[in-house]
Protein backbone atom coordinates (compact mmCIF):
# COMPACT_ATOMS: atom_id res chain seq x y z
CA UNK A 1 0.00 0.00 0.00
CA UNK A 2 1.36 3.57 -1.17
CA UNK A 3 1.47 6.11 1.57
CA UNK A 4 -1.78 7.78 -0.45
CA UNK A 5 -3.72 4.72 0.13
CA UNK A 6 -2.82 4.68 3.73
CA UNK A 7 -3.82 8.36 4.58
CA UNK A 8 -6.88 7.29 2.83
CA UNK A 9 -7.70 4.21 4.17
CA UNK A 10 -11.01 5.91 6.08
CA UNK A 11 -12.41 6.97 2.86
CA UNK A 12 -14.04 4.41 0.22
CA UNK A 13 -11.51 3.32 -2.06
CA UNK A 14 -14.28 3.86 -5.33
CA UNK A 15 -13.71 7.84 -4.42
CA UNK A 16 -10.30 7.88 -3.71
CA UNK A 17 -9.92 6.89 -7.36
CA UNK A 18 -12.02 9.91 -8.56
CA UNK A 19 -10.93 12.36 -6.06
CA UNK A 20 -6.91 11.85 -7.62
CA UNK A 21 -8.28 12.77 -10.91
CA UNK A 22 -9.82 15.87 -9.72
CA UNK A 23 -8.38 19.23 -10.28
CA UNK A 24 -9.84 22.49 -7.95
CA UNK A 25 -8.76 25.79 -8.25
CA UNK A 26 -8.99 27.85 -4.92
CA UNK A 27 -9.26 31.87 -5.26
CA UNK A 28 -7.61 33.32 -1.85
CA UNK A 29 -5.67 31.74 0.52
CA UNK A 30 -7.04 33.57 4.22
CA UNK A 31 -9.59 32.27 6.67
CA UNK A 32 -11.50 30.24 4.28
CA UNK A 33 -8.84 29.22 1.35
CA UNK A 34 -5.93 28.23 3.23
CA UNK A 35 -8.38 25.01 5.43
CA UNK A 36 -10.24 24.33 2.30
CA UNK A 37 -6.87 23.82 0.70
CA UNK A 38 -4.90 21.46 3.64
CA UNK A 39 -8.85 19.55 3.75
CA UNK A 40 -8.99 18.77 0.37
CA UNK A 41 -5.15 18.08 -0.22
CA UNK A 42 -6.06 15.40 3.22
CA UNK A 43 -9.11 14.29 0.93
CA UNK A 44 -6.86 13.02 -1.33
CA UNK A 45 -7.79 15.85 -3.89
CA UNK A 46 -5.73 14.75 -7.22
CA UNK A 47 -4.48 18.52 -8.40
CA UNK A 48 -4.72 21.81 -6.25
CA UNK A 49 -3.94 25.19 -7.45
CA UNK A 50 -3.95 28.00 -5.09
CA UNK A 51 -3.96 31.93 -5.41
CA UNK A 52 -2.94 34.60 -3.33
CA UNK A 53 -0.68 37.65 -3.41
CA UNK A 54 -0.89 38.63 0.42
CA UNK A 55 1.81 38.10 2.84
CA UNK A 56 0.67 36.65 6.38
CA UNK A 57 0.41 39.41 9.58
CA UNK A 58 -0.44 38.69 12.92
CA UNK A 59 -4.33 38.99 12.48
CA UNK A 60 -4.74 36.75 10.07
CA UNK A 61 -3.61 33.72 12.99
CA UNK A 62 -6.89 33.63 14.76
CA UNK A 63 -8.66 32.03 11.97
CA UNK A 64 -5.81 31.18 9.44
CA UNK A 65 -3.34 28.05 9.12
CA UNK A 66 -0.39 30.03 9.66
CA UNK A 67 2.24 30.37 12.70
CA UNK A 68 3.78 33.09 14.39
CA UNK A 69 7.38 31.91 12.44
CA UNK A 70 5.45 32.70 9.31
CA UNK A 71 4.26 36.18 9.51
CA UNK A 72 5.86 37.95 6.68
CA UNK A 73 6.18 35.13 4.19
CA UNK A 74 3.85 34.68 1.56
CA UNK A 75 0.81 32.84 2.22
CA UNK A 76 0.98 30.92 -1.28
CA UNK A 77 4.04 29.17 -0.04
CA UNK A 78 3.54 29.31 3.66
CA UNK A 79 0.29 27.17 2.00
CA UNK A 80 2.05 24.98 -0.02
CA UNK A 81 4.57 23.97 2.79
CA UNK A 82 1.94 22.84 5.40
CA UNK A 83 0.10 20.98 2.84
CA UNK A 84 3.62 19.18 1.80
CA UNK A 85 4.20 18.43 5.01
CA UNK A 86 0.78 16.65 5.62
CA UNK A 87 0.33 14.91 2.57
CA UNK A 88 3.65 14.75 0.99
CA UNK A 89 1.69 13.37 -2.63
CA UNK A 90 -0.13 16.16 -3.59
CA UNK A 91 0.25 18.38 -6.43
CA UNK A 92 0.02 21.59 -5.53
CA UNK A 93 0.78 24.29 -7.66
CA UNK A 94 1.03 27.84 -6.15
CA UNK A 95 0.13 31.20 -8.31
CA UNK A 96 1.34 34.73 -6.29
CA UNK A 97 -0.88 36.92 -8.29
CA UNK A 98 -3.76 39.09 -7.59
CA UNK A 99 -6.81 38.14 -9.55
CA UNK A 100 -8.80 41.04 -11.17
CA UNK A 101 -11.23 41.32 -13.83
CA UNK A 102 -8.80 42.14 -16.42
CA UNK A 103 -6.80 38.69 -15.82
CA UNK A 104 -8.50 36.29 -14.05
CA UNK A 105 -10.03 34.63 -17.31
CA UNK A 106 -6.01 33.47 -17.77
CA UNK A 107 -6.70 31.14 -15.39
CA UNK A 108 -9.88 29.65 -15.81
CA UNK A 109 -9.04 26.98 -18.11
CA UNK A 110 -6.98 25.23 -15.21
CA UNK A 111 -9.29 23.17 -12.88
CA UNK A 112 -12.57 21.44 -13.34
CA UNK A 113 -13.95 22.94 -9.85
CA UNK A 114 -13.21 26.57 -8.62
CA UNK A 115 -13.57 27.25 -4.96
CA UNK A 116 -13.70 31.27 -3.91
CA UNK A 117 -12.45 31.59 -0.50
CA UNK A 118 -12.25 35.97 -0.65
CA UNK A 119 -12.13 38.46 1.86
CA UNK A 120 -14.57 41.16 -0.70
CA UNK A 121 -18.00 40.89 -1.61
CA UNK A 122 -16.66 42.67 -5.22
CA UNK A 123 -14.08 39.52 -5.68
CA UNK A 124 -16.96 36.72 -4.67
CA UNK A 125 -18.78 38.52 -7.39
CA UNK A 126 -16.48 38.85 -10.12
CA UNK A 127 -15.24 34.67 -9.52
CA UNK A 128 -19.06 34.06 -9.57
CA UNK A 129 -19.31 35.65 -13.36
CA UNK A 130 -15.78 34.23 -14.56
CA UNK A 131 -17.09 30.67 -13.79
CA UNK A 132 -20.65 31.39 -15.49
CA UNK A 133 -18.67 32.70 -18.40
CA UNK A 134 -16.46 29.74 -18.49
CA UNK A 135 -19.08 26.90 -17.73
CA UNK A 136 -16.90 26.18 -14.46
CA UNK A 137 -18.87 24.66 -11.05
CA UNK A 138 -18.06 26.93 -8.34
CA UNK A 139 -18.34 27.08 -4.53
CA UNK A 140 -18.02 29.73 -3.23
CA UNK A 141 -19.08 31.63 0.78
CA UNK A 142 -20.73 34.80 1.59
CA UNK A 143 -21.87 36.02 5.24
CA UNK A 144 -19.12 34.13 7.56
CA UNK A 145 -18.61 36.99 10.24
CA UNK A 146 -19.60 37.27 13.76
CA UNK A 147 -21.01 34.60 16.04
CA UNK A 148 -23.84 32.67 14.35
CA UNK A 149 -23.45 29.50 14.17
CA UNK A 150 -25.34 26.39 12.45
CA UNK A 151 -28.87 27.58 12.67
CA UNK A 152 -27.91 30.97 10.30
CA UNK A 153 -26.24 29.06 7.59
CA UNK A 154 -27.90 27.98 4.61
CA UNK A 155 -26.72 26.60 0.74
CA UNK A 156 -27.92 28.28 -2.26
CA UNK A 157 -27.67 27.08 -5.80
CA UNK A 158 -27.34 29.30 -8.36
CA UNK A 159 -26.56 28.44 -12.21
CA UNK A 160 -23.87 26.05 -11.60
CA UNK A 161 -22.78 27.46 -8.40
CA UNK A 162 -23.15 26.75 -4.83
CA UNK A 163 -22.64 29.23 -2.09
CA UNK A 164 -22.69 28.69 1.97
CA UNK A 165 -22.47 31.24 4.36
CA UNK A 166 -25.88 33.00 6.64
CA UNK A 167 -26.04 35.49 3.48
CA UNK A 168 -25.86 38.63 5.73
CA UNK A 169 -23.30 39.09 8.69
CA UNK A 170 -21.07 41.78 8.09
CA UNK A 171 -17.14 42.25 8.63
CA UNK A 172 -17.42 44.56 11.51
CA UNK A 173 -19.53 41.82 13.44
CA UNK A 174 -15.70 40.44 14.02
CA UNK A 175 -14.18 37.75 12.46
CA UNK A 176 -13.98 34.25 14.55
CA UNK A 177 -11.54 31.30 14.05
CA UNK A 178 -14.44 28.44 14.60
CA UNK A 179 -17.43 30.38 12.43
CA UNK A 180 -14.68 30.77 9.18
CA UNK A 181 -13.51 27.36 9.52
CA UNK A 182 -17.18 26.34 9.58
CA UNK A 183 -17.94 28.31 6.23
CA UNK A 184 -14.74 26.55 5.18
CA UNK A 185 -15.43 23.11 5.29
CA UNK A 186 -18.81 23.65 4.05
CA UNK A 187 -17.05 24.86 1.10
CA UNK A 188 -14.65 21.73 0.77
CA UNK A 189 -17.38 19.18 1.27
CA UNK A 190 -19.42 21.04 -1.40
CA UNK A 191 -16.43 20.46 -3.35
CA UNK A 192 -15.98 16.88 -2.63
CA UNK A 193 -19.68 16.61 -3.42
CA UNK A 194 -19.43 18.01 -6.62
CA UNK A 195 -16.31 15.28 -7.47
CA UNK A 196 -18.39 12.39 -6.19
CA UNK A 197 -21.43 12.89 -8.27
CA UNK A 198 -19.00 13.37 -11.51
CA UNK B 1 -46.65 44.57 -10.56
CA UNK B 2 -43.23 42.66 -10.29
CA UNK B 3 -41.79 40.67 -6.96
CA UNK B 4 -37.98 41.25 -5.78
CA UNK B 5 -37.33 38.66 -3.28
CA UNK B 6 -40.71 37.51 -2.63
CA UNK B 7 -41.75 41.53 -2.10
CA UNK B 8 -44.17 43.27 -3.97
CA UNK B 9 -43.17 45.85 -6.01
CA UNK B 10 -45.15 48.46 -7.98
CA UNK B 11 -43.96 48.26 -11.38
CA UNK B 12 -45.53 50.93 -13.95
CA UNK B 13 -43.70 50.90 -17.02
CA UNK B 14 -40.61 48.61 -18.18
CA UNK B 15 -36.89 49.44 -17.02
CA UNK B 16 -33.81 47.84 -17.20
CA UNK B 17 -32.40 45.16 -14.08
CA UNK B 18 -30.26 47.77 -13.28
CA UNK B 19 -32.43 50.64 -12.76
CA UNK B 20 -34.67 48.13 -10.68
CA UNK B 21 -31.73 47.17 -8.88
CA UNK B 22 -30.50 50.75 -8.09
CA UNK B 23 -33.51 51.52 -7.66
CA UNK B 24 -34.23 48.80 -4.82
CA UNK B 25 -31.14 49.92 -3.30
CA UNK B 26 -29.10 46.75 -4.41
CA UNK B 27 -25.68 47.44 -5.78
CA UNK B 28 -25.29 45.95 -9.32
CA UNK B 29 -21.80 45.13 -8.59
CA UNK B 30 -21.99 42.97 -5.85
CA UNK B 31 -25.71 40.77 -6.47
CA UNK B 32 -26.47 37.72 -8.30
CA UNK B 33 -29.63 38.04 -10.18
CA UNK B 34 -32.31 35.87 -11.22
CA UNK B 35 -35.38 36.74 -13.38
CA UNK B 36 -37.76 34.16 -13.91
CA UNK B 37 -35.47 31.70 -12.05
CA UNK B 38 -33.28 32.16 -15.19
CA UNK B 39 -29.56 33.89 -14.26
CA UNK B 40 -28.85 36.89 -15.86
CA UNK B 41 -25.13 38.14 -16.42
CA UNK B 42 -23.80 41.35 -14.63
CA UNK B 43 -22.69 42.58 -18.16
CA UNK B 44 -26.68 42.49 -19.53
CA UNK B 45 -27.94 44.35 -16.08
CA UNK B 46 -28.31 47.66 -18.02
CA UNK B 47 -30.10 46.26 -21.55
CA UNK B 48 -31.95 43.32 -20.04
CA UNK B 49 -35.80 45.13 -19.94
CA UNK B 50 -37.53 42.95 -16.78
CA UNK B 51 -41.04 42.02 -18.12
CA UNK B 52 -43.79 43.07 -16.37
CA UNK B 53 -45.28 40.07 -13.50
CA UNK B 54 -41.37 39.17 -13.40
CA UNK B 55 -40.01 37.19 -10.70
CA UNK B 56 -36.61 38.46 -9.29
CA UNK B 57 -34.59 36.86 -7.23
CA UNK B 58 -31.71 38.86 -6.14
CA UNK B 59 -28.70 37.66 -4.43
CA UNK B 60 -26.24 39.86 -2.43
CA UNK B 61 -22.30 38.99 -1.69
CA UNK B 62 -21.42 40.18 1.78
CA UNK B 63 -17.29 40.47 2.69
CA UNK B 64 -15.26 38.33 4.93
CA UNK B 65 -13.31 35.21 4.81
Amino acid sequence: MDFRDAVLARQDPAFNDKLKTASVAIFGLGGLGSHIAMMLARAGVGSLHLFDYDTIEASNLNRQIYTAAEIGQKKTAACVEHIEAAVPYAQVTAYDVRLTAANIAAYMDLAGIYVEAFDRAQDKAMVFDACQQHGKPLVSASGVSGLAGLEALEEKRLGQATIYGDFHSKMDEGLYGPKVVLCAALEALGVLHIIHDM
Amino acid sequence: MITINDTPIDYPQPKSLQDILLAQAFDPALVVAEVNASLVKREDYETFMVPDGATIEVFTFVGGG
